[in-house]
């Protein structure tokens, strides 16, 4: 595994020695291997859990980590990402998180920058968040053993969620049963594109399910669109204790990538009970989740000193 | 100057035999067998093919206003590596070809490189607004030949209709861009699996379909002469194909990426394949095919749409939309229609020649006649040839068939008797 920018592009193996090694982590068993390598988080749109999630990572991994701020970076007086990009690595960063609106911008920087600094996609567009993909696979993993024909439903905004996408593509690849569930307007325009079920209700969607990820309406991305508001989708779209407990398995773990929107998406009440918790393990596990693809990513690397 | 021993393909009149073409002055003296040299010069063209000069109903050359991408002098420099006699660039330079003044620009700065048919497209409203007409009259006796706002649609039904009645009240044709843009939101390929996976917004095939079917009423309304650009979808050419069986008079063209590429081919972002409209489906793309065999769709075109290196490396969602396509255009149309049988070679030379001179009545091209410029060109039809995009002629070096294997080239191309040679 040279970079990480999708679950496309990593074999099931890949996937498990993150697994694994985030475990060691989690167990206090493993030490990191890449102390003193530089990491640089690049984020072009907002993040508080990606952002700290990978920062805590690098630190608890003895990184150095520079918090590039994009609002104000010569990125705004123009320069190209590629050329941001070279000049960090001649100031000896080694690898570089970056969270960005547009999809598919590190395919397309990656084959652009000369110099072998390692990507890792921390978000862009509506492609792909392979990092919240490995954490919520750890979660799963963690609570329900397996996710081998399990009926993992996730529940939202679909459209607008590389969430959505990066799980798809991971939970495929390990043989669960997916459900995606929500209004035609926050439905993939083409059902084709994924090997999944598809649902409009969401009582059918949750019936028997062992897993439910809830996603966040994403209201900032549907500006111009010609959507009903989020009262018509709350009516209908809300889990909350009394919707599990009537359809979903009775052991069902609750999921969300964050940050929710309480009493649209999922009640208040439900997030603010035990079963709610499982979405804060969720952000806590990816730390070790997040130390484990750095460890991998950059181990056998040489030391820092690019430029010479 | 005599050419000898070639295969001439003449569509005009299904002619289609080995003879000899005897040129004096730039003017087709003879056509016939074993022609007596009278100390001219001779050519042995044995093996070759003689067809009329390709002739391109659509193509952009980016002067005045857009050097960086083309300049008329590397895009007509392009147009005859391609094998083309006569092209005819659209209006959307800056400015906007609506005047005579820029009109009469282009032309005599094309004059001035070559003797290739130069036929502008002017805009059908000024400014590409949606408001006036052009002033028809003026711009046609200053050389223009055809009217449309390509790269842009009118979307006015009224202005659309009028300015059809007054353009065809001078014998002149509307070429339609056809997108309905609130549909194409941006999209930057075509919607469906691929743009859903890679998480980009994508142009449905509503978009042209739907556009085309407005368009249609317009013209069964006052029974128009109109001629549809680009065609890429299926439904689209089930329109057009109906529309022609009602009588309506209406022309259609495709470009050759249209029958080579679908969406299935953009990989990894890679905006050399961000074109309008979008690369389509396969089953869009066998339905272009069909298209071109049952005469739905009349003529092949370039639109040759050249950018800069740099611009088409940005990211997919901000590098503008097109592909160069004189040099490539020949081969794409040999290999993937001809050799591959689904058209008859004379059929692909007649929807790169006869076809598109008819359509905008271009009295010197597109046939091989008695008496008229010799406007040619001399086609290895199995030559096997690798496109390398950073030989191109055009300044955009740059194109999705990098590295293609293409079987058929141009070897020559001859405009009112002037040898270029190629390849």
């Amino acid at each position: 595994m040279e970079h990480l920018i999708d679950i496309e592009s990593i074999s099931k193996d890949d996937i498990l020695n993150i697994i694994n090694l985030a475990k060691e982590f989690k167990q206090g068993k493993k030490k990191s291997d890449v102390e003193k390598k530089t990491l640089a988080l690049m984020f072009y749109e907002n993040s508080t859990r990606t952002r700290c999630s990978f920062e805590i990572a690098g630190q608890k991994l003895g990184m150095s980590i520079i918090n590039f701020d994009a609002a104000h970076s010569s990125l705004s007086k123009g320069e190209s990402l590629k050329d941001t990009i070279e000049n960090l690595y001649f100031l000896g960063v080694n690898a570089v998180v970056i969270r960005h609106s547009l999809s598919g911008i590190i395919n397309n920087v990656i084959k652009q920058v000369k110099y072998p600094i390692k990507f890792i996609n921390g978000g862009d567009g509506t492609h792909a968040h392979p990092s919240q993909a490995l954490l919520d696979f750890y979660t799963m993993l963690e609570k329900i053993g397996t996710v081998e024909n399990k009926k993992i439903v996730i529940v939202g905004d679909v459209v607008h969620s590389r969430v959505a996408k990066s799980n798809i593509s991971l939970l495929s690849k390990f043989g669960a049963d997916i459900h995606l569930c929500a209004p035609s307007y926050l439905q993939f325009q083409n059902l084709e594109a994924f090997n999944v079920k598809y649902h409009s209700s969401v009582k059918e969607a949750i019936e028997g399910a062992n897993a439910v990820m809830v996603l966040r309406v994403q209201n900032e991305r549907h500006e111009n669109e010609s959507y009903p508001d989020s009262k018509e989708y709350k009516r209908l779209y809300e889990i909350d204790t009394n919707l599990l407990k009537s359809y979903a398995a009775s052991d069902v773990i609750l999921m969300h990538p964050g940050p929710a929107n309480r009493n649209i998406e999922v009640s208040s009440e439900l997030l603010d009970n035990t079963v709610g918790k499982t979405i804060l393990e969720q952000a806590q596990n990816g730390v070790f989740v997040r130390m484990a693809i750095l460890n991998t990513l950059l181990k056998q690397g040489k030391e820092v000193n690019n430029a010479s | 100057m005599l050419l000898k021993n070639a295969r001439i393909i003449n569509p005009k009149t299904n002619f289609d035999k080995i003879s000899d073409i005897m040129i004096e002055n730039g003017i087709i003296k003879e056509i016939g067998e074993n022609i007596p040299s009278q100390n001219d010069e001779v050519i042995d063209l044995t093996g070759k093919i003689i067809t009329p000069g390709l002739v391109d109903i659509h193509c952009h050359l980016r002067e005045p206003g857009f050097e960086a991408k083309e300049t008329i002098k590397t895009g007509i420099a392009s147009a005859i590596a391609g094998g083309y006699s006569a092209i005819c660039p659209m209006a959307n330079t800056n400015p906007i070809v609506d005047n005579a003044a820029t009109l009469t620009y282009s032309i005599n700065k094309a004059k001035e490189i070559s003797e290739i048919g130069f036929h502008p497209i002017c805009a059908v409203t000024k400014g590409f607004g949606e408001e006036r007409t052009v002033n028809v009259s003026e711009l046609l006796d200053n050389g223009a030949i055809a009217f449309s706002n390509d790269g842009k649609p009118v979307e006015n039904m009224k202005v659309l209709k009028e300015a059809l009645k007054y353009i065809n009240s001078h014998n002149a044709i509307i070429i339609s861009h056809s997108e309905d843009s609130a549909l194409a939101q941006g999209g930057c390929i075509n919607e469906g699996k691929v743009s859903e996976r890679l998480g980009l917004k994508g142009i449905s095939t509503l978009t042209e379909s739907s556009a085309i079917a407005r368009e249609l009423e317009i013209v069964r309304a006052v029974n128009g002469r109109y001629h549809f650009a680009h065609v890429s979808t299926k439904r689209s050419i089930e329109l057009i194909r109906q529309a022609k069986k009602d009588g309506l008079k209406v022309t259609a063209e495709t470009a050759p990426h249209y029958f080579s590429l679908t969406e299935d081919d953009i990989k990894d972002y890679d905006a050399r394949y961000k074109v309008n409209p979008p690369l389509r489906t396969k089953e869009d793309l066998e339905a272009v095919i069909e298209g071109l065999k049952d005469g739905t769709i009349d003529c092949i075109a370039t639109d040759h749409a050249p950018h800069t290196v740099h611009e088409k490396l940005l990211p997919i969602q901000q590098a503008p939309m097109g592909i160069a396509g004189f040099e490539t255009a020949l081969g794409l149309t040999l290999t993937n229609l001809v050799h591959t049988g689904k058209l008859p070679l004379i059929e692909a030379i007649k929807k790169l020649t006869y076809a598109p001179a008819e359509i905008l009545n271009l009295k010197e091209q597109g046939k091989i006649e008695i008496g008229t410029n010799a406007n040619l060109t001399v086609i290895d039809l199995n030559e096997e040839w690798i496109v390398d995009a950073s030989k191109f002629k055009s300044k955009c070096r740059i194109s999705p068939f990098d590295g293609y294997k293409l079987k058929g080239r141009v070897k020559m191309t001859i405009i009112k008797g002037k040898i270029y040679n190629i390849g």
